[in-house]
């Protein structure tokens, strides 16, 4: 079973430190990752299906923060997630960001952009963070 | 001390005892958190990988059982929930320990332990409630509306029992009913369109129609509200469109435009019976005096002293809402009267002095505390009398027959009552 929770936060505090030195296009990566996290450990402490290896979600949550934030949504949205819900806003801050982002030139990061992308991966720390006051987050 | 078999109020205790100890060494402040299982981990100021604390990470994790976590687990610290500052403000201080307070994170109920919101109206708000279905709550409620349009008020009602409502149909003709009611205006407000329901929700009631006043109703639903199930399941939502909103800020809201709108001299909330979410914030957040009817039975008083006893540990609370409390004796029998309302006010008595009452020093000035048979006590209760005749109450289809029944019944209690309203009904008969 993956440890979202806690690679959630490893890699949120891992990508400020990159991010303090100016190193963007690796600090972009891992808010990526770290909001990844920070969603399906969320999830999973709202009873998201698993593949039966249990390595991985099930379908079709084994994906990235990019299609994953939108699907976040119509899965919490019930009267036990919605306090997560209000916590993640429906305007997708990875819209463009991409797993694949690794294997570029890194030229096209901005502090804007990073900026954004930390931005969310803030609120998605948030509302994990909430997870774990209420004993959910796994 | 072992760890098999903690329960969870004994968790509570345990956490409790150890923060208290924590704090005794380590100074400044522990807040105890107890998650939505019941499971109890602590946040503190600072203090990460100290050896205090992760002796105390240790203990917990030992001394919990099912209710504990992990030793890494098991503590949190103030810097990484920073984000969520607004939400520990609802800690609560724990009076046997200084400097240790408990965050409940519990999955409802929040309502009964928090204060009144703020409100921009000015009118009063008495909300009627009863730890018991069945006890004259709502016949109660559309008695006295009625009297008080009579004396020339303006009164609008909400019928907030939603799941069992009922009032509404006692105020309306089923013809007369508005096109919608609060479980529509709720999920509308879902999608930010509440102001579409909101012009059709609310109707004068004939019973009052040969009356100097008014009485207004806003129904739980209207005549075009089709699935009330449906609508029901999606009504008790923390959120609006626009965001997170708990339930009670949005009926808050509701209530408030109604009012800006009618401009009522009074407004009634007809609360669902028992311990239920509705009922906790018609009672502390609505900024409402509230009647609580009772019949005396050892039932009845247990369910109250579960409610009393859980605001007795919260002071502020406490301070907020004893004043706004008032005991109603409903279905009182037509037999041996005395000796039933001595009952009832000692059980009453029993209820409010141990748990609101100030216990009286010699040097206090004016403290909050009544002698069994003060009759001002809001332990002595109004009172109301069964009648044979309340059993057939419909006023709408027998209004003349039913006049001399409700004065009857409710004379006593409606003299009381109209007290309450002191300079409201003093004005109207001018």
């Amino acid at each position: 079973m993956p440890a979202y929770k806690i690679a959630a936060l490893r890699h949120w505090n891992d990508a400020q430190h990159l991010e303090a030195e100016a190193r963007l296009p690796n600090a972009d990566q891992l808010y990526g990752i770290a909001a990844e996290c920070a969603l399906k450990s969320v999830m999973l402490g709202l009873n998201m299906p698993m593949h039966p290896n249990g390595t991985r979600p099930a379908s079709p949550f084994a994906v990235h923060v990019n299609l994953l934030w939108p699907l976040f949504h119509s899965f919490a949205n019930g009267p036990t997630g919605q306090a997560y819900v209000n916590l993640v806003p429906n305007a997708n801050p990875f819209q463009c960001w991409s797993v694949h982002d690794r294997y570029e030139d890194g030229n096209t990061f901005t502090a804007a952009v990073v900026q954004a992308r930390k931005d969310g991966a803030k609120q998605t720390i948030d509302c994990l963070n909430l997870a774990r006051l209420n004993g959910v987050a796994k | 001390m072992t760890s098999s078999g903690v329960l969870f109020e004994q968790a509570l205790m345990i956490a409790i005892q150890a923060a208290k100890e924590y704090v005794e060494v380590v100074f400044g402040e522990v807040v105890v958190v107890r998650d939505l299982k019941g499971r109890i981990r602590l946040v503190l100021e600072m203090g990460r990988d100290t050896s205090q604390a992760l002796a105390l990470a240790e203990r917990l994790s030992a001394s919990l059982g099912a209710y504990g976590y992990e030793p890494s687990e098991a503590l949190f610290f103030q810097d990484e929930m920073a984000s969520l500052a607004q939400l520990l403000e609802a800690k609560l201080p724990v009076l046997e320990a200084p400097g240790v307070f408990l965050l409940d994170r519990q999955i409802i109920g929040h309502d009964w332990t928090r204060k009144p919101l703020n409100r921009a109206s000015r009118n009063k708000r008495i909300t009627f409630h009863g730890l018991k279905g069945g006890v004259g709550r709502s016949t109660a409620l559309a008695s006295w509306s009625w009297h008080l349009a009579e004396l020339g008020l303006k009164i609008l009602v909400f019928d907030l029992d939603l799941e069992s409502p009922g009032l509404s149909s006692t105020l309306l003709p089923e013809e007369q009913r508005p096109d919608y009611g609060i479980v529509d205006w709720f999920v509308e407000d879902g999608v930010s369109q509440g102001d579409l329901i909101f012009p059709e929700m609310v109707v004068r009631s004939p019973l009052a129609a040969h009356s100097r006043g008014q009485i207004l109703v806003v129904p739980a639903y209207g005549s075009k509200t089709g699935d009330y199930l449906a609508k029901l399941a999606r009504c008790y939502a923390d959120f609006s469109a626009d965001g997170a909103n708990s339930w009670a800020v949005r009926l808050n809201r509701l209530v408030e435009e109604l009012e800006g709108k009618y401009a009522p001299d009074l407004v009634l909330f007809d609360s669902r019976a028992g311990l239920h979410d509705i009922a906790g914030v018609l009672i502390t957040r609505m900024d409402a005096e509230c009647f609580l009817f009772a019949v005396d039975s050892r039932q009845t008083w247990e369910g109250y002293e579960a409610l009393f006893s859980r605001w007795n540990v919260l002071p502020d609370l406490v301070q907020t809402i004893r004043g706004r409390l008032q005991m109603v004796a409903g279905l009182i029998p037509d037999t041996g009267i005395d000796i039933y309302l001595e009952s009832f006010k000692e059980n009453a008595w029993d209820l409010f002095r141990d748990n609101l009452y100030d216990e009286v020093e010699v040097e206090d000035l004016d403290p909050f505390s009544y002698d069994l048979k003060d009759e001002e006590a809001p332990h002595v209760p109004l009172r109301i009398f069964w009648h044979r005749g309340l059993m057939e109450f419909d006023p709408l289809t027998n209004e003349a027959n039913l006049r001399p029944v409700v004065e009857s019944a409710y004379k006593t209690f409606f003299e009381k009552a109209d007290g309450w309203l002191g300079q409201v009904v003093e004005t109207s008969h001018a």
